[in-house]
């Protein structure tokens, strides 16, 4: 239903009209029309524009000047029947006579002899004035122009000029003025017609029961436009979906998934990994480290032993690395920077093989924030348990991986360095319409590992970076882009 | 990984003249020093950090002779005696007790060779030798020098000299408190309390505030034809693999090695020790590891290609001869790398995967599932973002803090979900209303009872943001939501700060809370800059 008002405002604006002609149309204040007009506009009966225009008006100073005449052109009157003066002679003659008589307060004078000089009206000669002109001047002229009110008058170039002058006078100023223009939509009108009885856009039970559509017209229905409405459908997370892909996949080649926390002690996330505790790996630069709590506790005190001997003096025929091993250290907190403890933890509970494990979760990295790097993304981690495990073995998960999970078309390998794994492999992929990529490592975890972990068959392990991946298949720019709060952009 | 840059013209003369650049590149590649980028004839390789040999060209050059075959087995290092003695005061040295050295003699230095060597040094002092805490190197003019030299502690002020990259002379503490070099290094001395570790001569000439900076004096040129090597530490095995590094270089370009005594106040020690270690590898291990067949004679080859010597042992067991520029051998398992690696990574045959496991998604992510179909179900769109954030965001001491942050919009991990989903609210003003939006992800609280003291926790959380937005739209949500981990859910009325009083219900389950429902509060809203209402809930699944 519409209200009176709005009817009014429809059927006044079926041409497009200024908001303030409607207001005087419909014999209301603005403000009244102004609301009508969102709420029509709020249902698509109305669409509005609003037009900015450049405006001028003389200030009150201008507006003073334009009834007083402006100074200057005063001083070339005083001079009209002498044509000459001395000028301290006109100054003081000047400043004795009143407003009426043409007079000039000291103050005055100085701006009046300035701008009389620059507009050509006088002529200065050592001591006194000389008079050039009595002809209105360029800025007499437009101030009389602005001052006539015409609501938008044009200016030529020259008078741009001159209303540049003007403001710096301060007499005459530019304003910015908006202008709303308001027409009814072919729906506003149907609307209109329909409140009129004429036509029918809704059909309800009410006329249903009635029969109060019996000889009356249909509005057609505007076919682009039914296909305008935005949804607002609930969405899940594209990012989101593509790693429960990943999942599905390695689901589908047999492997079970197991979580670990995000906040993790360095015991776990490479102690237990047989990372010596000076390795560069384990600085700053290279592992968030949590301040508040910043130690945790170990529990197996067995396992723990373990470790301090693989590190000390070795296991499994080790040399270890022959150190000191602080169990101090080990249980400082970090934020996990790779999922290989989730595995750890996997190993350390006495599962027997065969196994095949996978984890995809945050890690965290101090790095330069950009489009290719962020200090938070996602890895792939999995691995295999197994007495008949190889390295060969481990060369065709990763090829698999590479043709399931990437989409490649060919690969290759190359030797790498990780202080857990050996032997050490970085998979490269061919990925379509991005050549040759880096996607992952993977390697045989080092018997000292295992050892101290009570594992004594052979285990695969292999960790993908899947924020990139992901920026390819979803045709991102910006790798921070895969976790944006861009409404627009999640809706899509 | 650790850069260097080389020139390409120089490393081929190294290894001989008939390599073409695709084979270089290609063997580069296999031997853990890709290129990653040229420029003209400069080129930068890529090395991994178990490796500090190929830290030079002299080094790759090495390398690449034996993978191509041109010349395999145990480099030659032979070393003379030079009867220079360097005697340590380890009392006075604290946690740096140690000291090794070398002369070199008829050293061809080039402006390049000066350039790589201290590139070398550089690089090994950063990263084999931590930042000089572990290993620093120093490299002298040996003509400028008069042995025996004293490694000792010093007070700060009895010796001055003009350290490099400086003009006038300065007092050991001097270099300590201005000189730049000084204060990026004076860490490594954090433990010595006045006296300050030295390197002089016979003629109380000094080499160096150790491991701080040379005295200009002795300095390398092009022209210097003998060096003496010095290295002070905290661990002989690094030390020892990194003056073989710099040793095997210079000898391989054709230089004379000769030994120093290192004096000690109970033994006396010579270095450099070339001796190459002995490690046995049986050929059964090597095959059974990488899923091969290789012969005993395959497998010498393999390793001999890597530098190393072969011995053929009794039975299935060779006994390898592993160069002491290599410090990386802890385990016969890095010597079956060496075997993968003189094979050739690509001309391993992949295996087609063997083992039967059944695979299944966690009882979590299932869980996951079943809670994203409900909510996009009921209309919300899903938002994923980062578990980093702003310890500002969080209730003061709530959220687990960063020590070393890189930047502070970053600086904790999160402790809820709901702060993110109102950010979203307050950057998406612009777009279209009703917004519905959730969440499922990780937040970690503080626990002083899990053996962690931070827990990781699955949440899930939603806002809806509308010109009707009501808290009966959201709260049968929140309870289906809650039961579907099939607990009995029940409601208490609660009060949260940014909530409305009397407009927030807390819901428990097992005589715990486990989460929260509410409308929001208008000032919190005028915070968020959000001109609609907005209801809201979190909850632990």
């Amino acid at each position: 239903m519409l209200k009176d008002l709005e009817k009014s405002v429809l059927s006044k604006a079926q041409e497009k009209r200024e908001a303030n002609e409607l207001a005087k149309l419909c014999g209301v204040p603005l403000s009244s029309v102004m609301s009508a007009v969102e709420s029509l506009r709020e249902k698509g009966f109305a669409a509005s524009e609003v037009h900015a225009s450049l405006e001028y008006a003389l200030t009150e100073e201008g507006m003073e000047m334009l009834a007083r005449t402006l100074p200057e052109q005063r001083l070339a009157r005083a001079l009209e029947k002498t044509q000459t003066a001395a000028i301290q002679e006109l100054k003081e003659s000047l400043a004795s006579k009143t407003l009426v008589e043409g007079g000039l307060s000291p103050e005055e004078f100085g701006i009046a002899l300035q701008w009389a000089k620059a507009l050509g009206l006088v002529e200065i000669r050592p001591g006194k004035l000389v008079l050039l002109s009595l002809s209105p001047t360029s800025h007499d002229l437009l101030l009389e122009k602005i001052g006539q009110g015409t609501s938008e008058p044009k200016l030529s170039e020259a008078e741009k000029k001159t209303l540049s002058e003007l403001e710096k006078r301060t007499l005459a100023k530019r304003i910015v003025s908006k202008k709303v223009f308001v027409q009814a939509t072919p729906s506003g009108l149907n609307a209109l017609k329909e409140e009129r009885g004429e036509v029918i856009t809704q059909l309800t039970p009410q006329m249903l029961k009635a029969r109060a559509w019996e000889g009356k017209k249909f509005v057609p229905y505007d076919v682009p436009a039914l296909f305008s409405v935005p949804l607002a459908l609930g969405k899940k997370h594209a990012y989101k979906q593509l790693l429960l892909e990943i999942k599905q996949k390695l689901v589908g080649m047999g492997f079970v998934e197991a979580h670990g926390p995000l906040v993790e002690m360095e015991f776990w996330n490479m102690d237990a990994l047989f990372m010596a505790q000076d390795h560069p790996a384990r600085e700053i630069h290279d592992v968030f480290q949590v301040e508040d709590p910043a130690r945790g506790e170990i529990l197996e005190k067995k396992l723990l032993e373990q470790v301090r001997i693989a590190h000390e003096k070795g296991l499994a025929g080790s040399k270890g690395w022959r150190y000191r091993w602080d169990a101090e250290v080990s249980a400082r907190l970090v934020l996990r920077s790779h999922t290989t403890p989730v595995s750890a933890r996997s190993l350390a509970k006495g599962i027997r093989p065969p196994q095949r494990i996978f984890c995809v979760g945050r890690v965290f990295r101090p790095d330069e924030i950009d489009w290719k790097h962020f200090i938070e993304f996602n890895q792939c981690e999995g691995i295999v348990m197994d007495e008949s495990m190889s390295f060969r073995e481990l060369l065709g998960y990763l090829k698999e991986f590479a043709l399931e999970v990437f989409g490649a078309k060919e690969v290759r390998f190359a030797p790498s360095y990780f202080p857990f794994t050996e032997p050490s492999v970085e998979l490269m992929a061919k990925i379509p319409g991005k050549g040759w990529a880096e996607v992952g490592g993977a390697g045989m975890f080092r018997p000292e590992m295992l050892a101290a972990l009570g594992v004594d068959v052979p285990v695969l392990a292999w960790g993908l970076g899947i924020d990139r991946l992901a920026m390819i298949k979803l045709g991102l720019k910006d790798i921070r882009d895969l976790f944006t709060q861009d409404l627009k952009a999640l809706r899509a | 990984m650790v850069s260097i840059t080389v020139s390409k013209k120089s490393l081929l003369k190294k290894i001989s003249a008939r390599v073409s650049e695709e084979k270089l590149y290609d063997a580069l590649h296999q031997i853990k020093c890709p290129v990653e980028s040229e420029q003209g004839d400069e080129i930068t390789l890529e090395t991994t950090a178990d490796r500090p040999d190929l830290l030079s060209s002299q080094g790759v050059a090495r390398a690449v002779r034996g993978f191509l075959g041109i010349e395999k087995g145990l480099p030659l290092l032979k070393i003379e005696k030079s009867g220079v003695k360097v005697f340590v005061d380890s009392p006075s040295l604290k946690k740096r007790p140690f000291a090794t050295g070398a002369v070199v003699e008829n050293a061809k230095l080039d402006e390049n060779g000066v350039k790589e060597l201290f590139q070398l040094q550089e690089k090994l002092d950063l990263t084999h030798g931590r930042r000089r805490k572990r290993v620093s190197i120093g490299l002298y003019d040996f003509d400028e020098l008069t042995p025996p030299f004293y490694y000792k502690a010093v007070h700060p002020e009895r010796f001055t000299y003009i350290p490099l990259k400086s003009q006038k002379k300065m007092s050991l503490r001097e270099i300590l408190g201005e000189h730049p070099t000084g204060l990026k290094y004076a860490y490594t001395l954090s433990e010595f309390e006045r006296d300050l570790p030295l390197l002089y001569d016979s003629r109380d000439e000094v080499l160096a505030l150790i491991p701080i900076v040379n005295n200009a004096a002795s300095a390398i040129t092009a022209a210097t034809k003998r060096i003496y090597i010095d290295q002070t530490g905290t661990d002989l095995n690094a030390m020892d693999a990194s003056l073989n590094i710099l040793c095997q270089d210079f000898a391989d370009s054709g230089a004379k090695i000769k030994s120093v005594e290192i004096v000690y106040p109970d033994k006396t020690v010579t270095t450099p020790d070339a001796a190459p270690e002995e490690m046995a590898l049986n050929a059964d291990y090597a095959n059974k590891t990488l899923g091969t067949a290789l012969s005993k004679k395959q497998i010498a080859d393999c390793l001999q290609k890597q530098r190393m010597g072969v011995q053929q042992g009794k039975g299935r067991v060779l006994n390898c001869l592993i160069p002491r520029y290599r410090a990386d051998f802890l385990h016969p398992i890095d010597l079956v790398e060496e075997v993968a690696l003189g094979f050739g990574y690509n001309d391993f045959e992949p295996k087609k995967p063997s083992v039967f496991t059944i695979g299944r998604l966690s009882g979590e992510t299932m869980q996951e599932e079943d809670l994203r179909d409900l909510m996009a179900g009921a209309g919300f769109v899903e938002q994923w973002t980062y578990v980093l954030t702003s310890a500002a965001k969080h209730a003061a001491g709530e959220a687990v803090r960063i020590k070393n942050p890189v930047s502070s919009d970053y600086n904790a991990i999160r402790s809820a979900l709901l702060p993110s989903l109102f950010d979203t609210l307050s950057k998406n003003t612009h777009e279209p209303y009703p917004q519905r939006v959730f969440e499922v992800g990780e937040v970690v609280v503080k626990d002083a009872k899990h053996h962690l003291r931070a827990v990781s926790q699955k949440r899930l959380a939603c806002v809806s943001a509308s010109a009707q937005a009501n808290l009966s739209e959201i709260a049968s949500l929140a309870l289906r939501a809650a039961k579907l981990k099939g607990e009995s859910v029940s409601f208490r009325k609660a009060e949260r700060a940014g909530f409305i009083e009397g407009r927030c219900v807390a819901l428990w389950a097992n005589g715990k809370e486990i989460g929260i429902a509410g409308e929001l509060h208008p000032s919190a809203l005028e915070k968020m800059q959000v001109q609609v209402p907005v209801i809201a809930f979190e909850l632990m699944v």
